[in-house]
């Protein structure tokens, strides 16, 4: 076993138990690599930039830019530990020769839990029962009456690996499963009896839920916006996994006041967290969490364990897991 | 109107159901019956209840004033608020509705399950709280592969199994009896002939069984302590299936990870009881039932069951008394 001077150094961001690694993973990282954090590194560059030769972000940060890039002249690779590269300049790290990876596939299971949970959750008003069964100050409220999920029709718009897995619960609930995606995906479809719709207008007012899971990509940027949630149905529920940008937010704000649709659940908003008085965290048919999506220990610690295994393989000159190819 | 049949009515919400009862009888809603039950009495002929109204017990203190009464139907599963010796001893038809709301019920306790499991009430008040710091890693428990153990496998019990498979969830059960090959192949169930055996295998154990001399309190102290300690429980059957204070240890203690209920006794619980204090809690106010559809449901077939009883004629889910009807517990 390598002793701890002779493992590779690598670069990044801060332990914060609210907003960057909780300090269980740290170990994780230490049986790769020599760590510095962005704290270090920024008080004494000189000390470190020959040395690091991978960078692992977390939460975005630290944040790739030309200059930074210019004092590391042995970084060989950016490993994002999380599913997307939006937050990379991807153009940049080509233009360098930089490797990049990220992990798309170990948190799949979790984030679609996490995607039924908040759909069941909001049919059903969770929170609210909790508060009223809970808050002495809240009446206990037999009638809180939620909204029907068995038999119910879900449209999946990406389906992707979570979307797929969503697809698998929502069948478990005898839900009707409606996809919309930029490619069509016969196998899939035919494994789960799923109904393909090539427009996503055409997929919104015959659903009575809607979950977005795509990439924040140029196409899927504001996709859902004031004409989408008017197509929508009046009781629907829309849900939002994916990325921030993928809504139109004030656009969804709107729509939630005028009733244009019954309810929304973001687990990801623009900014997050929102400021204190922004109008979706005082609205009662809103449900807010903070990008959970990933959240068991087992899939964040996997998808830590994994980004350090595509970091060192790239160190070591070797076949990069899960490499995003530029 | 004259010759519509009078029945009381105690019902939880009965702005809900007015249009649907008055449709076939004269009611007299609880409240007003008890203001002056002499004005009543001699008329009716049929008793709407719930769990969820002011009339809390269907029993001799109501029944002695009631000599043309033909039938009780309760708009529930559960018949626990009715005493069914006296009823059956003096003739008096029972009914309830069995059906209806199951797959809102298993809907229900699947959330509560996976509301728990992944903490979605604490990262509500985080995100939306401004008392409460916004937190990035509020780590749940693992929901696809983890095994469930369902207490229970009546027609909620295995609408809820069929959920979790959905999940990849691995489906243990324990029932008095014991379910086709067929059926458990569907979904992968194991069976177990007792709950001890089963609990230690668990990540998830959903209590779904009705509430018996056999079922009451069969969740104790000895059965907190032989489930893993990162075991959730979830309970959408009857509060008193669970010793309760034992439940409140089981929880300080971390004897288990944390528990959803949607029913406690009493209902609701006093402002100081200790499970409103436990940050590993979930509670709810008795909503297994509560989709529009499925309320609206319930309260039809509940009245058709009262309508028959009242003409003399075959009631659609009555309750018979036990030595007419062996076997089947659902």
């Amino acid at each position: 076993m390598a002793s701890l001077e002779d493992k590779p150094m690598v670069l990044t961001s801060h332990v914060d138990e609210l907003n960057a690694y909780p300090q269980i993973f740290v170990p994780v990282i230490k049986k790769y690599f020599r760590i510095v954090w962005w704290a270090d590194f920024e008080n004494d560059q000189e000390r470190y930039a020959n040395e690091i030769q991978g960078i692992l972000v977390n939460g975005g940060l630290p944040k790739i830019t030309s200059e930074l890039l210019d004092t590391l002249p042995n970084l060989k690779i950016v490993s994002t530990l999380g599913v997307g590269t939006d937050h990379l300049d991807l153009q940049l790290l080509k233009s360098r020769g930089i490797k990049v990876s990220s992990v798309p596939d170990v948190s799949s299971d979790c984030v679609a839990d996490w995607g039924m949970t908040l759909l069941v959750a909001a049919a059903r008003k969770l929170p609210e029962a909790m508060k009223s069964a809970t808050d002495t100050a809240t009446p206990f409220n037999y009638n809180i009456l939620g909204k029907k999920i068995t038999g119910s029709t879900l449209g999946i718009v990406g389906l992707g690996r979570i979307g797929y897995r969503i697809a698998e619960r929502a069948l478990g609930f005898k839900m009707r499963v409606l996809y919309n995606d930029i490619t069509r995906r016969p196998e899939k479809e035919a494994a789960l009896s799923l109904e393909y719709y090539s427009s996503l207008d055409k997929l919104l007012p015959n659903s009575d839920f809607i979950i977005t899971v795509v990439p924040l990509t140029p196409q899927t940027h504001g996709m859902m916006g004031r004409e989408q949630f008017k197509l929508m149905k009046k009781s629907a529920i829309f849900i939002n996994i994916a990325r921030a940008p993928v809504v139109q937010q004030d656009e969804l704000v709107e729509a939630l006041q005028s009733r244009t649709i019954q309810a929304a659940v973001l687990d990801v908003t623009s900014p997050e967290p929102l400021p204190p008085h922004h109008p979706l965290l005082h609205m009662p048919n809103v449900i807010i969490t903070p990008h959970m999506g990933a959240n068991s220990l087992e899939s964040r610690r996997g998808v830590v364990e994994a980004g350090c295994e595509s970091c060192t393989a790239a160190i070591q000159g070797k076949a990069i897991p899960r490499e995003v190819v530029l | 109107m004259a010759d519509k049949p009078l029945v009381v009515a105690s019902l939880a919400d009965h702005e809900l159901y007015v249009k649907i009862v008055e449709e076939h009888f004269r009611v007299v809603w609880w409240e007003d019956y008890i203001k002056g039950p002499e004005k009543y009495n001699n008329d009716i002929q049929g008793i709407l209840v719930d769990a969820y109204g002011r009339l809390k017990r269907v029993d001799g203190s109501l029944l002695d004033h009631l000599p043309n009464l033909k039938i009780v139907s309760t708009l529930s599963v559960g018949t626990d608020h009715l005493d069914l010796e006296l009823l059956f001893k003096r003739g008096i038809k029972v009914s309830r509705v069995p059906d209806v709301s199951s797959d809102c019920v298993a809907d229900w306790g699947i959330t509560l399950l996976v509301g728990m499991a992944r903490r979605i009430v604490e990262g509500v008040d985080s995100a939306k709280n401004p008392a409460t710091p916004f937190d990035f890693n509020i780590m749940g428990k693992k929901i696809t592969g983890s095994t469930i153990g369902v207490v229970g496998f009546g027609r909620i019990g295995y609408k809820i199994a069929e959920r979790a498979y959905g999940f990849s969830m691995k489906v243990l059960y324990y029932d008095v009896f014991r379910r086709s090959e067929e059926e458990e192949k569907k979904i992968g169930a194991t069976y177990y002939s007792s709950v001890d055996e089963m609990l230690p295998h668990c990540d998830f154990v959903i209590l779904i069984v009705p509430l018996l001399p056999t079922t009451r309190g069969m969740i104790g102290k000895k059965q907190f302590e032989l489930m893993k300690n990162s075991a959730i429980l979830v309970n959408v059957a009857r509060a008193q299936v669970i010793d309760q204070d034992a439940l409140v240890e089981a929880l300080k203690n971390k004897t288990i990870r944390s528990a959803a209920i949607d029913v406690t006794y009493p209902e609701p619980l006093p402002d100081d009881h200790p499970l409103r204090f436990l940050d590993n809690i979930i509670i709810t106010p008795h909503m297994g039932a509560n989709s529009e559809e499925s309320r609206r449901g319930v309260v039809v077939a509940g009245v058709k069951s009262c309508i028959a009883g009242v003409k003399g004629e075959p009631i659609p889910n009555e309750v018979l008394p036990p030595t007419q009807k062996p076997g089947k517990l659902h």
